[in-house]
This record gives C-alpha cells, structure tokens and sequence, in this order.
C-alpha cells in the first residue's frame, strides 16, 4: 500500500521463543506468515544463521523458499559491527570493511534489501563500504539507538558524511527506543525482582530523570552511573540495568526524526509493553506515528519487542499483534 | 519453559569428572573472544586448566578462547563444559559467565560492555560415565 509505512517484524521480537526450543528458526517464520505480523521479515544475522557472516547455498535456497511460502518479504538484515571482537585492539577500518562486505553479501544472497549497521562502523569505514553497497545493490541504515540521537555527535557527523557523499545507499534507521518518555514499569518491577537495593534502582532512575530533562549528557551519566553502582558494589544484575536504562530508553523527542527523513531506509519499531487502552506506555507512539505520515515515509517498519526478558512467559506473537494494531490505529487517525 | 537456563540441569560424567551444558544468555551468537568462565565446585575454585570448553565440536582450553575472535558460539547450541577432578555424587555447582559484547562500547574510552550471568545449583554425577 502506497502512502503508508509497511508493517512487519523482526525475529528479535521472538527471542525467548526461538531460543527455548518452542519454534525452530523455520517455524517462527511460518508463524510470522500465518498470524499476518508481516508482510515485511527482518532477521538478525547472527541469531537465525549457524555460521554466520557466512551463508550457505543450500541455506539462502531454504529460507528464499520458505519466506516465499509464507507470503513475507525480507526487509532488512541485521549486521553487527563487532569492532571489539578481538581482545587486543578494535577493529580498523580496513576490517570492518572486510567484516561487512560479507554480511552485504549474505543480503544479496538472502534478498535482504537493506543491512542494518551499527555506530562501530566510523564514517571513514562508510566511505570504502559506499562502492561495496552499491555494487551489491544493498542499501546500508546505520541503527540510530538510544543513547544517540539525531543531533548527538556521531550521528551528525554521519549525517555531513550522507550530505557529502549523497548516495541512496547510505541511510539511516530510526530506533524507536531512542524516544522514550519513561523507563518501563515492567522493567523496574523486574530489576527489584532480581534483588537490587532500592537506593540503586533510585539512583538510577534519577540519573535517568536528569538526562531525559537535559541536564546530563547521556553517555557521560552513563558512565558515571557505573562507575557509582560499582562504588556501591550493586552486583552485576545492577550493573547492567545501569547500562541498559541509559541504553535502551533514549530521550530524543519524537518530531525530531523528520530532519532525516529522507536518509531513512527502515525503522525498528522499538516497544516495550502495551497497556490494557493498547497503548504503549513508555513510548510516544501517537506522536511518532505522525511525525513518520506527516513526513512521507513509505519505507518498512519492524515491530521490535524488548520486554520478553523481564516478562514471565513471553509471548512475542501477541505483543506484536496488538503493537501493529496500535500503530495502525495512529496511522489511520492521522 | 520460557527463559533458557545458563546450566542446564542433566550433567553428565566424563572418564574423570563432568561435563556440564552451558546456554549463552545472548540473544545473538557471539565470538569465543567474548567468553570467560569461572567455576566452583563446593565451594572451591576450580583452576582453569582443569576445564575444557567444547563448541562446534572443538575441544578448547579456557585460554584459548580469547585469541578465538573468528570462531562463534551457535546461540542455540550448548557449550559443553568438561570439569576434571570431580567425582560421582552430588556437588553444588557455579558457574559464572561474562560475556564482552563486541558491538557495545562506550565510543569516546573504548570500554566495551561486560555482562555476567551466574548460577549456582546442586547437581548430580552419574556414577557411570555417559561421555566419552
């Protein structure tokens, strides 16, 4: 349908699914089909492919077939960009080159239009890979994840390097995590849950209070944040709640992805609970929805479910079932 | 049966000692670079060079794994841990794993994020060896 984001789904939203054995990689995508959370698939490289960045023949004639059996089309591709996968010294330019030209190549076997990348990637990297992405007919989105935003450093030099070099391969995709407006209820309730002290939760959630009013920038308060916890020698559950909530609920306000709107080559519909009015409680959704109507964008949009871990017995299905009939409902009102 | 277990619950006995069957509690596979583990056995460390870890049907030293940046650990394959020097019977068990996360770091220090999941459980060693 023209005019309107394309809806659809990442396998991440079914993590807890895949990885307890309950549906083979081949079953969620049947299921993907059968329950109409596509059309549009996308997949995480490394999660769904034994031997990935590599991809066997045989494999990309399977999933091909079984993708087409189900009624879906691939949407994008999730690469990473481990440049700290060795021990010693990050990767170099040259490297995550070499890393990407073979997650581009297992695009173009798979019929992934689009590579989802990561801020590993620096635009001098982005630079030599341009030709790559082009040649392979695979268009490159850099994950904007909280805690970037649009106007953060790294992701406005990105945006000067697009500018310059003005390629249609070369986008952006927007993480809807990056605009929230709470840390999730669920998410804390969990947190204390596991034990941690509740002078730890409060810090952090303070912390949090002080970057979403912008007083601190979110990556210097995320480093002190660990720095404290570890003072306070909070545990390691504690620690990682401490990275993740400066991690996964950024603050940038929703309207502000329009300024790259027309680098935008996908979208991770990032949720993390919807309420009993099917709403999503910590995440501007009204407002987004607008922002990306008003704006033009027809591109494809993955609901991506983040609260299976913190949820007794997640059911991914379901969430993404009632997240697109909330998105729907904001698409058709505006 | 919702959320996979870092251990899982069968051990099995090797000609001397056990094996027990790790799950990456990463939702992606990882690079063996990223892996450390540490294990206790009641109560006791165990010193590294009386472990193996055992992925894609390769038998590693715990040292090695660090050099190992090429070679992934299969999100849904289990990691066979093999423990010398533990006889049969009940012992309880730790096991403590980090997990340096390749892609996640702080750009402006470097630092890479760590995370680490444990636990500890009582297990059984079956008197009769079932691997090897």
């Amino acid at each position: 349908m023209s005019g309107q984001p394309q809806l659809g789904i990442t396998l991440y939203s079914l993590t807890a699914e895949y990885r307890s054995g309950k549906y083979t990689f081949e079953e969620l995508v049947e299921k993907v089909g059968s329950t109409g959370v596509g059309p549009a698939l996308e997949i995480v490289g490394f999660q769904s492919i034994r031997g990935f960045p590599a991809v066997s023949d045989e494999f990309a004639l399977r999933f091909r077939r079984l993708v087409d059996a189900a009624g879906l089309r691939p949407s994008c591709l999730g690469a990473n960009v481990d440049i700290a996968r060795r021990r010693d010294r990050h990767m170099s330019d040259q490297e995550v080159v070499e890393y990407l030209s073979m997650q581009i190549g297992a695009a173009v076997k798979l019929g992934f239009p689009v590579l989802r990348i990561q801020f590993g990637a620096r635009p001098s990297a982005l630079r030599l890979l341009v030709p790559i992405a082009e040649r392979a007919g695979v268009r490159l989105g850099m994950e904007i994840h909280a805690p970037h935003s649009v106007d953060h450093p790294t992701i406005v030099a990105l945006r000067e390097l697009y500018e310059e070099i003005d390629s249609p391969f070369l986008g952006f995709i927007p993480d809807f995590g990056a605009s929230t407006r709470a840390i999730p209820a669920g998410a804390l309730a969990h947190q204390r849950s596991l034990g941690t002290p509740e002078h730890i939760i409060d810090m952090i959630v303070r912390t949090w209070e002080a970057v979403h009013r912008g007083e601190a920038d979110p990556f210097t308060a995320r480093r002190r944040l660990m720095a404290d916890v570890e003072a306070m020698h909070g545990g390691p559950e504690a620690l990682a709640f401490a990275w993740r909530a400066l991690t996964l609920w950024g603050h940038q306000a929703p309207e502000r992805w329009a300024e790259i709107m027309p680098r935008v080559v996908h979208v991770h519909a990032k949720f993390f609970d919807i309420d009993e009015t099917e709403d999503e409680p910590s995440v501007p959704y009204r407002a987004l929805m607008r922002t990306f109507q008003e704006s033009g964008y027809t591109g494809t949009m993955s609901s991506e479910w983040e609260g299976a871990s913190w949820t007794d017995d997640p059911d991914g299905f379901t969430m993404v079932e009632a997240h697109q009939r909330m998105m729907r409902r904001y698409l058709a009102a505006e | 049966m919702a959320h996979v277990s870092l251990v899982s619950r069968e051990v099995g006995r090797t000609a001397d000692g056990m094996e027990l069957r790790l799950r990456s509690p990463w939702y992606r596979s990882l690079p063996l670079s990223s892996i450390s583990i540490e294990v206790r056995v009641d109560g006791a460390a165990v010193a590294s060079e009386r472990m193996r870890f055992c992925v894609n049907e390769h038998d590693y030293r715990l040292d090695e794994l660090a050099g190992l940046y090429d070679e992934f650990w299969f999100v849904l394959d289990p990691g066979r841990l093999r423990v010398r020097g533990v006889e049969p019977g009940q012992h309880e068990v730790e096991v403590r794993l980090c997990l340096r996360i390749p892609y996640l770091f702080d750009e402006e220090t470097g630092e890479v994020l760590t995370i680490q999941s444990s636990r500890r459980q009582v297990v059984t060693v079956p008197q009769k060896a079932a691997v090897e």
